[in-house]
Formats: C-alpha cells, structure tokens, sequence
C-alpha cells in the first residue's frame, strides 16, 4: 500500500489507539491493511472490536484484507464545522468504499503518490510543506491548492468518483509508527 | 415490577423566552425559564413535580444534580440520557413507565442547547459537536468517523445523501423543496428562529455548499434555547388546566448492524448496513396507538439534514421505496398539505432542540393552539426519526 504522506506532514485528528485496536494502526503504519478474523467463525470484524458480531467468539487473528474496491458514495466536504483541525485541510473528497472482499469502509481519496518515488525518508521524499504535485510523495492539499476554486463555484473534486469508481487503499502515516487509512485512485495506485 | 393501568399524558409544555444562536444566557437560565413556564402552563405547582428527567448536553446543557438542587425540586424519579434526538423517544417513554410503576406522579422532561459560539463562550471546555461517542472505536454518534474524513454528523449524512441522490435520481431541488417547506411552516411560528428568512429556490442557491449535496440551510440550525414537558397520568391530568393529550403509541429505535445511525435506513448500503431493496418493518406504533398511518394528522421529523425526511418517509411506509422526493413534490409540506410536517418549522428552522420542542409543538397542535399554523382537527401527531423510533400523541 502506498504512503501519502512523510511522516509528520499528516494534518487529521489523532487516532485513538488502545492495546486493542494499536494492530489496525501500526500494520496501516506499515503499509499493510490488516483486520480482525474471527478464529471460530472466520468472520472479519468491521468495525475494530473485542467481540465477533456473527457468533460472539472472543478471539480472533489480525489478517490482511483486500486492498481494491469501488466507491459506494463519494462527497466533497468543503467547510470544517466541527473539528478545526480540518479547517486546513478542506476541502478534501470524503467516501464509504466498497472492499472487494465485501467490507464497506470509511476514508478520504487523495492524490496518488508518484510511483516513481520511495518511501518516505528516502532521497525522493517530498520534505517541507505545503502541496507537492507531480513530483515526490504527495502531502495534503492544503487551501487553495485545487485550481479554479473561486469562492461558491469551486468545480466539485467528488464528481471524478462517482459510485464504481475502482479505488486502492493507501496510507497517511501520523507518525509514531500510526498510519490513517485513505484511498487512491486505482490507475495511479 | 408491576404497571398501574393508565394511560399517561403530557400536561404542560413549556420553552425559554427566546430560542436564538446567541441568547445572552447560560443553559441553566434558559432551562429554568422553561421549566417555569411549562408549570404555569399545567397548573401545577414546583412541589408536585417529583420525578425529573434530561437528554443532557448540546453541546451542554443542565445535569439533573444541578438542576434539581438549583430549582429546589425533590424527586424521587431520575433519568438522564444522550443529548441528542434519537434519545427523545426514549426519555419520554421511560417516563411513561415511572409514572405507570409508581416511581413518580409528575415527571418534567427539560432539554436545553446552548452553542460554542453563543453562551459557551463563557463556559470552559466547551467546543465544537464532540460528543463522548467520538471517542468509541466505532466512530461517532451520528455515524461521522473523523480519523477517516467523515468529520462531522454533516458529511457523514452528505454521504447518505449522496448515496440515496444516485440510486433513485433524487435531485439538488428534490432536497431544496424540504427545506423550503420547512422554512414556510416556520414563517407562522413567532418562536421560529429563521421565521422572516425565506428560503426560495433562488435563495437555497446562494447558499454555501458545506459537504457534498448540502448546502448550509440542509442542515439543522445550532443554536441556543431550552423545552420543558410535564407528564402526569390521566386521573391526575383531567384536574389540570389545559387539555391533555395522550402518549398514545411508541416504538423504539432499532439497533442493529443493519440500523448503526448515519442518519439513513435500512437497505441503502451505508454505514455497516446491508445493500437490498427496502420494504418497511411492521411500525407496532399505530396499533399500540390504536390508530392507522392514515389517521395521522401532522408528523413530526427529525430532521437534523434535509435527507432526513426522505428516510422517515419511507421507513414508515409513506410511500414506497425511493419515492420520497415525489412524495414530497405532490404533496407539499405546509400546513395545508394532505399531511403538514413539521409545522413548527423543525430542527432545520425553529431550532435545534433534540426533538422536543416537535413534542411541545404537537402537544400544542392536539390542544388547538396552533393560530395560523393550526392544523384543522387535529387528533392524532406522530413523532418520527430515521432509526425507526416513533411516539404517537393523541387529543383526549
């Protein structure tokens, strides 16, 4: 799975990791996408829980899931209400992804990094702030950063996903070893 | 525990002076105005309400220790819930129950907002629409999953709504007819809060676009004010000063992988939920009610987004499966409609209030008190929320 972005450079809210759920975390961290199986049932448990929803067993095996889908519904999400960490983010493409394993998962689609570039901290990593567009590994857009968004006639960066657009899960690395799962387009992925 | 056999009515409601974005005045002043104001509308007096009850914050609002003791109330019933609407169903009915067990004679159901850009300026720790939910593993309590994007109630419904627009061809003037409708109601009701604001096509497009199909008037206003409702049961309600009206029919929120909130239904593929044609569950609230669907004259939504109502609609057998729009087109909303929703303007024009002030509003419509915005003979009001909890009151 590809990283988005260096680390430290990632601008959403802090996961909540516990012991319990900290293997979501740190395998997205690691570039892998990981969840829970039920050992009884074989269920995966989405969302992260102690408990199999399908036969109640307790215990359960981190296990890689698919990594491709297809976008169930995609929106542009343009003013930060509540939470301002997103002010500076804003606007970005928010999406429910339908895994081609049958899970339905929640994350933003972003710019694909470039392929051509290494993993972060390496000689090709994009360092500094800011966006960073066609060369090195794509950060965050930031404000401003999509052209023509003129005040209330903004064209609409959801409308290139609609339903069935196939997408690749990748990574935003928080730091610590933490990755926050996001998507991108499956062409570029 | 054993139930007495009878019937449990609302006997006063009651707001604070004003509902607004910026009031002036802390949660507990509002409260209290409204606590005051439904005892006077009742006719009973402070030392006859013995049970208490609160969906506490919203952001903040009055805990019952605080209120009790502040208001010098001594009662011997308590319930304190979640903030937010999905709790006013329960709140209310599990006061039915302390009434009906002998928990209690009088329960004052009291709710109050008070926002982060009004009063809770003055107040520490308050900000923004975190609630405790937020912090679970399993996202929020409306379904937004800020880690992952969804950041707020407002993005996550934007999803369902988009979702819900692509499926059945719902349009941007699909979504703008319940607003508008919504914001005609509230032009006769003198407490609304967007009561001299029209909302027009012309008008709905220059508003801002906040996420995805939304638009800022497709969402719930966030605002300050305070509602109080008095219960009691029938024996005692015949003696009081007004008409009472009778919590005639409830049924509970559903609760299952199929029904994790988001602000939708079951069958649209979002959330956890399962993707499939959508026919309604059996709504036990009308026969408990004694009534049918089409006795219902007003319903009642929350409708904390636009999208809202189409999901009510629908998960209550209005119409049928992706019909709602059209429902909505041919029928109209107002208060001469077939069926007048949300005469008081709801949540996304009177105020944000949970929910309960739809109750003080159709306690208020079963007594004819309504004026202009009466709506004629009215007998029978519904309560309705996305996530299949209803209540039915009816005029005694």
């Amino acid at each position: 799975m590809p990283t988005l972005t260096p680390a430290g450079q990632y601008r959403g809210p802090a996961p909540v990791v516990h012991p319990e759920s900290e293997p979501f975390w740190r395998g997205l961290g690691e570039g892998r996408l990981e969840l829970q199986k039920c050992n009884s049932c074989g269920t995966v448990r989405w969302p992260i829980a102690p408990v199999c929803w399908n036969c109640t067993s307790l215990d359960a095996t981190w296990t890689p899931v698919a990594t491709s889908g297809t976008v169930s519904a995609a929106v542009t999400v343009r003013r930060a209400t509540g939470n301002q960490v997103w002010a500076d983010v804003v606007p970005f493409v928010s999406a429910m992804v339908d895994m081609a394993d049958g899970l339905r998962l929640p994350g933003r689609i972003l710019p694909a990094a470039s392929p051509s570039v290494a993993a972060p901290g390496s000689a090709g990593a994009a360092s500094g702030s800011g966006p960073v567009s066609g060369s090195g590994t794509a950060s965050e857009p930031g404000p401003g950063s999509r052209s023509g968004t003129a005040a209330g006639t903004a064209a609409d960066p959801a409308a290139a996903f609609p339903a069935g657009t196939p997408v690749e899960a990748a990574y935003l690395d928080a730091g610590d070893g933490i990755g926050v799962l996001c998507f991108v387009p499956a062409e570029s992925a | 525990m054993k139930l007495r056999d009878t019937e449990v009515c609302v006997v006063g409601v009651g707001t604070s002076e004003e509902f607004g974005f910026d009031l002036g005045k802390s949660p507990h002043r509002l409260q209290a105005e409204a606590f005051l104001a439904a005892l006077a509308d009742s006719g009973l007096e402070k030392a006859d309400v013995d049970g208490f009850a609160t969906a506490h914050g919203s952001p903040t609002g009055v805990d019952y220790e605080e209120f009790t003791s502040t208001m010098g109330l001594d009662c011997r019933y308590i319930d304190q819930a979640w903030a937010h609407g999905r709790w006013a169903t329960g709140v209310t009915v599990h006061a039915a129950f302390a009434i009906m067990a002998g928990m209690a004679d009088v329960v004052a159901i009291a709710n109050t907002g008070v926002t982060a850009r009004g009063y809770g300026r003055h107040l520490r720790n308050l900000g923004g629409h975190s609630t405790v939910e937020g912090l679970r593993d399993v996202g929020g309590g409306h379904g937004e999953w800020a880690v992952h994007g969804v950041d707020t109630p407002g993005s996550a419904t934007s999803l369902v709504a988009q979702r819900y627009m692509d499926r059945y061809g719902a349009s941007s003037a699909d979504l703008a007819r319940v607003g508008m409708g919504f914001r005609r109601n509230a032009a006769q009701n003198p407490m609304a809060i967007l009561r001299d604001k029209p909302l027009t096509p012309e008008s709905y497009e220059q508003e801002p676009v906040l996420s995805g199909p939304f638009r800022r008037c497709d969402y719930a206003l966030h605002n300050e004010g305070s509602t109080c409702l008095i219960l009691a049961s029938a024996d005692r309600a015949r003696d009081l000063a007004k008409k009472p009206v009778t919590i005639a029919g409830a049924q509970s929120i559903r609760a299952n992988r199929d029904n994790y909130v988001m602000f939708s239904r079951p069958g649209l593929g979002v959330g956890f939920g399962g993707d499939y044609p959508f026919t309604p569950e059996p709504a036990p609230v009308y026969d408990m009610a004694g009534v049918t669907r089409d006795d219902v004259d007003a319903l009642y939504v929350y409708d904390s987004f636009g999208s809202n109502l189409w999901m009510i609609l629908e998960r209550f057998g209005f119409c049928g499966e992706g019909e709602a729009p059209e429902w909505v087109e041919k029928n109209g909303l107002e208060v001469g409609a077939p069926l007048p929703v949300n005469t008081n303007g709801g949540l996304m024009a009177e105020g944000h209030f949970a929910g309960y002030a739809h109750l003080v509003e159709m306690t208020r419509q079963l007594r004819g008190e309504c004026g202009p915005r009466q709506v004629t003979g009215a007998e029978v009001a519904q309560w309705a929320t996305p996530w299949g909890d209803s209540l039915i009151l009816t005029a005694s």
